[in-house]
């Protein structure tokens, strides 16, 4: 254990004397001051374990200097006995008042000393144990509420990856399946009647369903778009598709033909979170009209999607709740950004979400 | 003389349809083929072609990046891009960087031979598909240059002005005595008329009209 660093402050220097002969014998370092300015002043260089403080000072008396250290948050725990006359009750308690640990009367006995530093320290300890349980079970009960959320959101993610993989395989079972089976059939047909040219011909309107299924499919997985053209031609596609599905208009400021490129993540998750803001607007928002603004500012792209419908209470949405906002949130979060939501109950609702930029190099 | 015609593909089952379907023609005759973006650049340098049919989505460089770098060169080869996507985005991305004509994959064949004459003549061929898209994309953005302040309603043009003196959607929401939402609203309708894309060009659009001084 490192050597217990103490300070005396004391304006008499026979006191100052003996309480350091008494005390280098037990190990302690010793720092004296013969002031309260001199002691503060040590105090805020050593960080002493301990102070052994005189009431009785000109200029700055005892009780003053231990407000002062009680004060100042770096030194507010350390352990102060206050040297006083002894049956000095008013000074005790006006010590007790200033924050003194502790008190010594003159004479000094070099085993009352000892022991009251000792005692002092221990309950010194102790206090700073309590506190570190205190924090520990704080930290605790966060790490606790942090799982339960990871594990919602986690539970989240797996429902929406396996219905997501029952889509596929309905889709690819009953869709692609079907028109695979049924251009065999014809193709069949057509081998046995000398390739007959209209059984031909049916199988190539087959093949035309099959791409566009096919099609369809992957863009529903993955617009390729974004990544070869980028996030403005890819929400201007994004845009009149929604538009044509379902008859709610867009009004925006997207040039598809604006040749900007910003860093993957940025573009899908910008591109997500306006198609999934979008999804939510035509499932609760009762609107025909939702506007949304793409800004390109020097340090940062800033996405605004508005609507003037229904609204909702924003608080009370938990983790993994339906509308998903929560987990739009840790998605932009993840891309470095940030996603606000203003609603209410029939004052519509606004997203606006902030991805910083960095530096063009 | 017949039609030099380079294929650029990453899939052979294409490249072997094409060119069989080609050779059937008797006035093409194809040259080569490359399976990616940095051997059909190669193929064009040594051989020459006339006219490059090249896919998009290609390994190593896509075909709009093998358009653009043989325009670079000065390369006199004439470009007929052959995509599976039918959206004006691509082809107007497509034109931009020097190819002469655009053709979607499941497009008749007549149309890809289409193209490829055209494209040996130096004019451009547009798929019918998108051929209506792609000029709306593009009178769309000539609006751009021209869609100004008279095309706002006197609501807007409050607006803009409130936002161009710094005004918050909540001062202009109380100012107005309209809700945030539909300031908001305002908003992205001036951004989306004048085709502005930030906050800066909002306020130098304002001082160009006279709205607030600089």
């Amino acid at each position: 254990m490192a050597e217990t660093n103490l300070l005396i402050i004391d304006d008499n220097e026979t006191a100052r004397n003996t309480l350091s002969a008494l005390l280098t014998r037990s190990g302690y370092h010793i720092y004296t001051a013969s002031s309260g300015n001199e002691g503060l002043a040590i105090v805020d260089k050593i960080h002493p374990d301990v102070i052994l403080l005189d009431v009785m000072m000109p200029e700055m008396d005892g009780f003053e200097v231990c407000r002062r250290l009680r004060e100042n948050p770096t030194q507010s725990e350390v352990p102060i006995i206050m040297i006083t006359a002894l049956d000095d009750r008013e000074s005790r308690l006006a010590g007790l008042a200033a924050g003194a640990d502790d008190f010594l009367s003159k004479p000094f006995d070099s085993l009352e000393l000892e022991i009251r530093l000792k005692s002092l320290q221990q309950v010194n300890r102790y206090h700073h144990l309590q506190d570190e349980r205190e924090k520990l079970q704080q930290a605790y009960a966060l790490l606790q509420k942090q799982n339960q959320e990871l594990e919602l959101i986690s539970r989240k993610i797996i429902e929406v990856q396996e219905n997501e993989r029952r889509r596929l395989a309905m889709e690819l079972h009953d869709d692609l399946g079907q028109l695979i089976t049924g251009l065999k059939i014809t193709l069949e047909n057509a081998r046995l009647n000398d390739n007959d040219p209209e059984k031909i011909s049916q199988a190539l309107v087959i093949v035309d369903q099959l791409l566009k299924s096919i099609r369809e499919l992957a863009i529903n997985l993955r617009p390729t778009i974004l990544d070869d053209l980028g996030l403005f031609a890819a929400l201007d596609w994004l845009f009149k598709r929604f538009t044509q599905q379902t008859q709610i208009k867009i009004i925006h400021n997207v040039d598809p033909l604006m040749d900007l490129r910003f860093a993957p993540i940025i573009e899908t998750t910008a591109f997500r979170i306006i198609q999934e803001a979008l999804t939510n607007a035509a499932r609760h928002a009762g609107v025909n009209e939702i506007s949304i603004l793409v800004a390109v500012e020097p340090h940062s792209l800033n996405l605004s999607i508005i609507d003037q419908g229904k609204g909702f209470t924003v608080e009370g949405l938990s983790p993994g709740d339906s509308t998903g906002i929560s987990a739009m949130q840790e998605r932009v979060a993840w891309a470095g950004g940030s996603l606000q939501i203003v609603s209410s109950p029939g004052e519509g609702t606004s997203i606006q979400v902030e991805f910083p930029l960095e530096p063009e190099e | 003389m017949k039609i030099k015609v380079a294929l650029a593909d990453d899939h052979t089952i294409i490249r072997q349809g094409l060119n069989a379907m080609l050779q059937s023609q008797g006035d093409i005759q194809v040259i080569g083929e490359a399976s990616d973006g940095m051997e059909a650049l190669d193929l064009v340098t040594t051989l020459k072609p006339d006219v490059l049919l090249l896919d998009i989505m290609m390994p190593n460089l896509n075909g709009i990046e093998v358009v653009n770098r043989l325009k670079q060169q000065g390369s006199r080869t004439n470009c007929v891009i052959l995509s599976m996507h039918a959206n004006a985005s691509y082809a107007v991305r497509a034109l931009h960087n020097g190819a002469l004509g655009y053709v979607i994959k499941d497009a008749d064949f007549s149309e890809i031979l289409e193209a490829i004459h055209n494209a040996h003549e130096g004019k451009r061929y547009l798929s019918k598909a998108i051929y209506d898209e792609v000029i709306e994309m593009l009178l769309e953005k000539e609006g751009t240059e021209t869609g100004g302040f008279d095309s706002l309603s006197s609501r807007e043009k409050e607006v803009l002005q409130l936002i161009a003196e710094g005004n918050t959607n909540n001062a202009i929401a109380l100012k107005l005595s309209i809700s945030v939402r539909t300031v908001e609203a305002h908003r992205a309708r001036i951004m989306s008329k004048l085709h502005l894309n930030s906050q800066a060009e909002l306020v130098r659009f304002a001082i160009q009209q006279g709205l607030i001084s600089p």
